[in-house]
């Protein structure tokens, strides 16, 4: 017998408890020489660190390490699946110890060691005749696994690493869902182990939980502090309000099944964003106070800028990084924070393989959940298409030419002869009244289904733009089609931006329809949206993915319980067949290996379509002024005077919201915590008028 | 219609030409409605003057300047005497609870009205329940204030005798002088009239020589004022003079709106726009609707304006008790979930624990007291003047104790009340909080009316037959303690009345006086003596009699504390944080936002956190559902480690250093010394010279000190602060100053 663990060098608890509890109860010390840990291997363009390697002469034995068991009900894209055939096909006989079965059946593993090194004599030479089986002492908590070996030296100061030492004991993986914690498992094998790599990718349909699981991963896997870069404000937003206890909702207790983290306090969060200044005004040690820093990527800053982020943090600080959305930043960017934090393992999240600029995501895919999986599990609505289809050979245009000549013209084809560009007829369809109505008479029929199904829960609808003046328009019209509605714009300043938010989110407001740009993108997720409405053509299919994924959520609603279970919960796509959205939809359809579409397609009548056109050296049909009527009184009444029913709802969501600070406390104190909605019952028998 | 009609108007030179435009620009329901408030505020107007003339002396009499309401009226009496058409108006147009749904937060506010007819009597009314105050006040008033500016002391007029009226100044009282009034006030006041359309030119002419108006007879000069009263009455009939009245109100307010929309023309939010006038204008002649009045300037609403319909009930927690769902948990679990909402030890739990057992501690003192005994007057801290310590206030008879409740409750329930209400805020920092004069005060009054109510009768049958006077007797104590005994019906904690019956039973008998006896010995020269003896025999009686009276008293306190204790407990609790819900929720509703928490504290909100809190608002915003943002914590102020230390230190100083003066100046040093600490702490920063400026002892101390605050007040200022610094230095937890 050995003292492995002292004489062959871990990373990780997990692969110290090999060590000692297998490996070292197995061997005598002369098999050391033939043992490389972290044994580096190509295959092809991959690069794959073998926990520990065992060569013989006639065996190459590949020693792999797993936080969790090696399973996984989505074996067709697992990186441990991918990395075993490469391996495998290398010739490397590979053996896998997950940390369960070191703990709890380590002389089988011993065994099975044994069985396997027997086979080269080589190897076998240096086995223990008599072995005696250790007890392990290991916790419970997988998650253990991702301690640092008890070889390594303590970490700089043992207050930061106190929080997570704790969180991580303390994380309470049956809260997530499933698809959450497969993520979660897979991340925690390839984290687990050595040095199997440093950037993990999870590539998860829009819908589907990446926030939390960002925020288990954080809890799970960061030993000091960790960064949460987000590709702009909305999703910093969300992660700002999923980490802050006090709202509701928040990702560390509002948890539909419970808190992730009870008996534990809520981490201490810096948001920093450089619009209001604070990061230049942000010092060193306030940023070292913060457990976890939340930040986008244009406010990260230069290297070698003064007061910028990175020149006030060390490479060493943090070691832990969230990536969302990682397909829309460009790739100097991710290439800048890892340079500048080399040592910290990261988790990129994104709904798409692809990134917005066509490469691939530069991580190691470990987890892939696409959008039929999503459907299947009930987190995903399911998708109904409904399209507003126009006969392109009846369709009469109206061209106005600069001097004011009117002129009619029947068909596409006639058209594009005059203009040349289909993109631009798109673009004029879009932009023109009379397909906006039709497409909107089909909204209005979708909406009064769904209010049906979804009572008391208000279905929402929400409109994708090309400018301003479009948004408008499509607002009115849908005002003409009685549902209420404004639009959003950039340059409306954020007072008015988050006015209008409120009064489309909140049930107690009266907005029912909300046109953006792209103001709603990434990130924004609002189960209530159930039709969404793509009013212009698409050039990015990750644009146009992520627009469609604002709605995809499923709602779920104490009425729901009964009558109304996720697969049947449905999110409406209604456009215009003159868009050329279509390609999208295959893509989306392939890439999901979903069947194909149930189309719910409104045949255009005979009824010709008129548009008109500005001619050359005309402005876009857009800036005409007529189209463009004010908003009228009516509308903006009923955006300011609030009912009392409103009052008395917003009254109940401001409790609810409240008492979000109360459970913080009391999830802190509980090392079995019931869950928010249970609690809120509780406390609403304490209330009294 | 014009788009321009708001601005029109407001440029609109003279009233004449306002009433055209607005008679050209508005749509014909909004003139109809103008029409008929104008014909409703003509007869109101008419027939308070007639009932201001009918009862009281003109102009002698009637006017006093301390009373906000000038006009001494009822309103209720001028509506019972309007025409039915016009009562039938008010009732349905000023209907305080249709304006609510209109968006008049304000109206849902309880207001006191002192009226000068209803002398002695203030009237607390919640607007919206009443048409005839809403009506008085929105547009009665102000029409009235118009109309009488040429007598109104408030607004200058001269034309008063010099010494029969005095003014409340800023913190000085000034002597009204008639000789003050100057050509600028007539000219002013004449042109005022004439823009009304009111002739004032030959009245003033009469009355422009003060000193020959007051050499006239009185008969005279009332004769001349009641003249000018007559042809206002007149005028409210004969022409448009409450169109003008009407339209010169609306036009300040349409101006006002312009100057906040500047030169860009943005629509003016409602709560830029809303100050108190404009909420009564808003009332008075737009329904209480803010829409209605941008109709009316025909502008468009601000994007992000927000007008409520209705003020939230508030929903008070009271973590008291688990409720039943709560009892399939483990025992643990329940605990720790109802220490979330309120932490124990200091929660409210530890404080009805605390209050019972010092409730039972109360009823034993009066158990115990006995004849002989000093009264229990002094054992409930309440609002007598402050003692330091080494100080004493009353006399050694026995009848005030200040500090008894130190010597006859335990050490340990005192340390208790020290625990939980011995830190608090204030108005002037409400999210900071900082050591409590009075830990024990603040605890007596929460726990009133009960407290002042049952000690109070026990102090009453106390005196009643063994100290030398009483504030009632037994007939008399139902009236004395009214407010206590509504309070505690309103509560659902009623006094059995057979508590009065049983003690009227018992026969008084008040303790004998003390007779003196002198002995003067005849033919001697020795010094006559004198001694005093008691009369026993009816000391004994007394003592019976207080006995008796004990007993019943006793008798009836613990049945009621047994059925009641708890339930006062928790519904005082539940009704004072209820209004402090209404007050928020009403602020909010008003504004569209929460309040700040400097605009949500009042003297009421403050008491409410000081009993139930610890000081801390944040609790109190938790327990009403009002979310906290995530940097909510109370600032716990550390510059006084102890109050006694300080106490202890600001008396050694002021003894030494104001030996030879008087000793009140000497316990107002001591009281200036705790002031200035506590506020600095409470404040963060030392305080401003103008929170002592006013004082008269400030200006005392200041002058013993060496510096004359009116010669030169930034010495004086300097010389007290620093003074005080040094005083209160080896208390406080600073290292340099």
């Amino acid at each position: 017998m050995i003292f492995a663990e002292e004489s062959i060098p871990s990373n990780s608890f997990l692969e110290y408890a090999f060590l000692k509890y297998v490996f070292g109860p197995t061997m005598r010390p002369s098999i050391i020489p033939l043992v490389h840990p972290q044994y580096q291997v190509s295959v092809s363009k991959n690069t794959y660190y073998i926990d520990y390697l065992l060569v013989g002469q006639h065996l190459r034995i590949a020693i792999e390490l797993d936080g969790y068991a090696f399973h996984s009900d989505r074996l067709a894209f697992s990186y441990d699946r991918l990395r075993q055939n490469d391996l495998q096909g290398q010739g490397y006989s590979i053996l896998r110890f997950s940390y369960d079965n070191i703990r709890t059946e380590n002389a089988r593993c011993i065994e099975q060691l044994q069985t396997v090194l027997r086979q080269d004599p080589s190897l076998q030479q240096h086995m223990e005749p008599n072995v005696v089986v250790p007890i392990p002492e290991m916790e419970p908590n997988p998650l253990y696994a991702l301690q640092l070996s008890p070889r390594h030296s303590p970490l700089r100061t043992s207050i930061e690493a106190d929080y997570f030492t704790k969180t991580r004991r303390r994380l309470n993986v049956n809260v997530l869902r499933s698809c959450q914690f497969e993520a979660l498992q897979a991340l925690t094998n390839y984290f687990a182990s050595g040095q199997r790599g440093r950037r993990a990718a999870c590539v998860m349909a829009v819908g589907s939980g990446k926030t939390v699981l960002g925020i288990a991963a954080i809890m799970a896997f960061t030993r000091r502090r960790a960064m949460i870069v987000t590709p702009g404000n909305v999703i910093r937003g969300t992660f700002d309000r999923a980490l802050n206890e006090r709202t509701f909702g928040n990702a560390l207790h509002h948890l539909p099944s419970g808190p992730l983290i009870p008996g534990c306090r809520a981490p201490h969060v810096l948001v920093l964003d450089r619009q209001d200044g604070s990061i230049r005004n942000t010092s060193r040690e306030q940023l070292l106070s913060a457990e976890i820093i939340v930040t986008n990527y244009h406010a990260l800053g230069d290297n070698n800028e003064p007061g910028s982020l990175f020149s006030k943090l060390r490479p060493d600080d943090i070691d832990f990084l969230v990536i969302d959305e990682a397909h829309i930043a460009a790739a100097n960017s991710y290439q800048r924070l890892f340079r500048h934090f080399p040592d910290a393992r990261a988790v990129l999240m994104s709904a798409c393989f692809r990134r917005m600029d066509g490469k691939p995501i530069e991580a190691d895919i470990v987890y892939r959940y696409r959008l039929i999986d999503a459907i299947s599990d009930g987190v995903a609505k399911n998708l109904m298409l409904h399209r507003h289809v126009a006969d392109p050979r009846q369709t009469t245009y109206e061209v106005v030419y600069p001097n004011g000549i009117r002129e009619e013209i029947v068909g596409k084809d006639a058209l594009l002869k005059i203009i040349d560009d289909e993109r631009k007829l798109s673009t004029i369809t879009a932009k023109s009244l009379e397909p906006i109505r039709r497409v909107m008479a089909i909204v209005r029929q979708r909406l009064d289904a769904q209010r049906a199904l979804l009572h008391p829960v208000k279905p929402r609808v929400l409109f994708a733009a090309l400018g301003e003046r479009h948004a408008a328009q499509i607002a009115e019209v849908a005002r003409e089609f009685g549902i209420p509605c404004a639009h959003l714009h950039h340059s409306m300043g954020e007072r008015r931006i988050k006015r209008l938010r409120t009064r489309f989110e909140r049930d107690s407001g009266d907005l029912q329809g909300l046109v953006h740009l792209r103001m709603l993108g990434q990130g924004y997720d609002f189960p209530p949206i159930t039709v969404v409405v793509p009013m212009r053509p698409y050039g990015s299919f990750a644009e146009f993915y992520q627009f469609i994924g604002r709605g995809i959520r499923v709602l779920s609603h104490p009425a729901f319980k009964e009558r109304l279970s996720p697969p049947t919960q449905v999110l409406d796509i209604v456009f215009h067949s003159e868009l050329g959205l279509e390609e999208h939809l295959e893509d989306l359809r392939t890439e999901n290996e979903m069947e194909p579409w149930a189309m719910d397609t409104s045949i255009q009548s005979d009824m010709a379509i008129s548009t008109n056109i500005l001619g050359e050296g005309g402005n876009s049909p857009s800036s005409e002024p007529e189209i463009y009527v004010l908003t009228d009184k009516g509308a903006a009444e009923s955006g300011i005077l609030h009912t009392p029913q409103q009052i008395e709802k917003r009254r109940q969501e401001r409790e609810r919201e409240a008492l979000a600070t109360a459970y913080a406390r009391y999830v802190e104190s509980s090392p079995n915590p019931i869950s928010f909605e249970q609690y809120l019952k509780l406390v609403k028998k304490m209330r009294h008028e | 219609m014009s788009e321009l009609s708001g601005k029109l108007l407001a440029s609109a030179q003279d009233l004449s030409a306002y009433l055209f435009i607005e008679a050209e620009r508005t749509s014909p329901h909004i003139r109809s409605r103008f029409d008929e408030i104008d014909s409703l505020t003509r007869e109101f107007l008419a027939l308070s003057l007639d009932e201001v003339k009918a009862r009281y002396e003109l102009p002698l009499g009637w006017i006093n300047a301390n009373n906000k309401d000038l006009w001494g009226l009822d309103p209720a009496i001028i509506v019972a005497k309007l025409s039915p058409a016009n009562q039938e108006y008010l009732n349905k147009h000023f209907n305080g609870e249709a304006q609510l749904k209109q968006g008049a937060a304000w109206l849902d506010a309880i207001h006191e009205f002192s009226i000068p007819g209803l002398k002695y009597k203030r009237i607390a009314a919640r607007l919206a329940d009443n048409a005839g105050f809403l009506f008085y006040l929105s547009v009665a008033v102000p029409a009235l204030e118009t109309l009488l500016r040429f007598m109104d002391i408030r607004q200058g007029s001269p034309l008063l005798r010099t010494k029969e009226f005095q003014l409340e100044g800023k913190g000085d009282l000034k002597r009204y002088d008639a000789r003050r009034a100057n050509n600028a006030w007539f000219e002013r006041t004449l042109a005022g009239y004439s823009k009304l359309g009111i002739e004032a030119g030959r009245f003033f002419g009469e009355v422009k020589s003060i000193s020959h108006f007051f050499k006239l007879p009185a008969a005279k000069r009332h004769s001349l004022i009641e003249g000018f009263l007559d042809q206002i009455r007149e005028g409210l009939t004969s022409n448009d003079l409450v169109q003008r009245l009407r339209a010169e109100r609306i036009q300040t307010a349409v101006q006002a709106y312009y100057q906040l929309s500047g030169k860009n023309h943005k629509p003016v939010p409602r709560r830029r726009f809303l100050k108190k006038a404009h909420e009564w204008l808003l009332s008075g002649y737009f329904g209480g609707s803010w829409l209605q009045f941008l109709e009316y300037v025909q502008e468009e609403s601000a994007e992000d304006d927000y007008i409520s319909a209705a003020i939230p009930k508030p929903q008070v927690l009271v973590p008291l008790q688990v409720p039943s769902e709560m009892k399939e948990l483990p025992v643990a679990e329940r605990l720790r979930i109802l220490d979330s909402l309120d932490p124990a030890g200091s929660g409210l739990r530890a404080r009805y624990n605390l209050a019972r057992d010092f409730w039972n501690e109360l009823v034993k003192a009066h158990e115990r007291q006995k004849p002989g005994m000093i009264s229990l007057w002094g054992l409930i801290e309440d609002n007598m003047p402050y003692t330091p310590p080494g100080y004493r206030q009353g006399h050694d008879d026995g009848v005030y104790n200040p500090g008894l409740f130190r010597k006859r409750l335990p050490a340990e329930l005192l340390q208790r009340i020290e625990g939980l209400y011995g830190r608090e805020t204030a108005l002037t920092y409400p999210t900071a909080r900082t050591v409590s004069s009075t830990p024990y005060g603040t605890f007596c009054s929460h726990l009133n009316p009960a407290l002042s109510f049952w000690h109070g009768v026990g102090l009453t049958i106390w005196f009643l037959t063994q100290g030398p006077y009483s504030r009632t007797d037994v007939p008399g104590m139902p009236h004395y303690y009214r407010r206590d005994l509504e309070g505690l019906a309103e509560l659902g904690c009623p006094v059995d009345s057979t508590l009065f019956r049983d003690l009227s039973r018992i026969k008084i008998t008040t303790r004998g006086g003390d007779i003196t006896t002198i002995t003067i010995t005849l033919f001697s020269s020795a010094p006559s003596s004198s001694h005093t003896t008691r009369d026993h025999k009816q000391d004994k009686a007394a003592a019976h009699s207080f006995q008796q009276l004990k007993d019943v008293y006793l008798g009836h306190l613990r049945a009621w504390t047994e059925n009641y204790f708890e339930k006062f407990w928790r519904g005082c609790y539940q009704q004072k944080v209820t209004e402090c819900g209404q007050h928020y929720n009403r602020l909010r509703e008003t504004k569209g936002k929460p309040p700040t928490p400097r605009q949500f504290v009042n003297q009421d909100v403050i008491k409410v956190i000081n009993a139930y809190f610890s000081g801390d608002i944040y609790r109190l915003l938790e327990v009403l559902g009002e979310p906290l943002p995530r940097s909510a914590t109370v600032r716990d102020g550390d510059l006084i480690p102890s109050f006694t230390g300080l106490e202890r230190a600001a008396t050694d100083f002021a003894k030494q250093k104001l030996k030879n003066a008087d000793e009140r100046l000497q316990i107002v040093f001591i009281e200036m010394i705790i002031r200035y600490c506590i506020l600095w702490d409470g404040r963060g920063s030392p305080p401003k010279r103008t929170t002592f400026s006013s004082s008269y002892y400030y200006q005392e101390l200041c002058k013993i000190l060496g510096a004359d605050p009116d010669q030169d007040p930034d010495r004086a200022w300097l010389k007290f602060s620093r003074t005080v610094e040094q005083a209160a230095r080896p208390a406080l937890n600073i290292k340099d100053i």
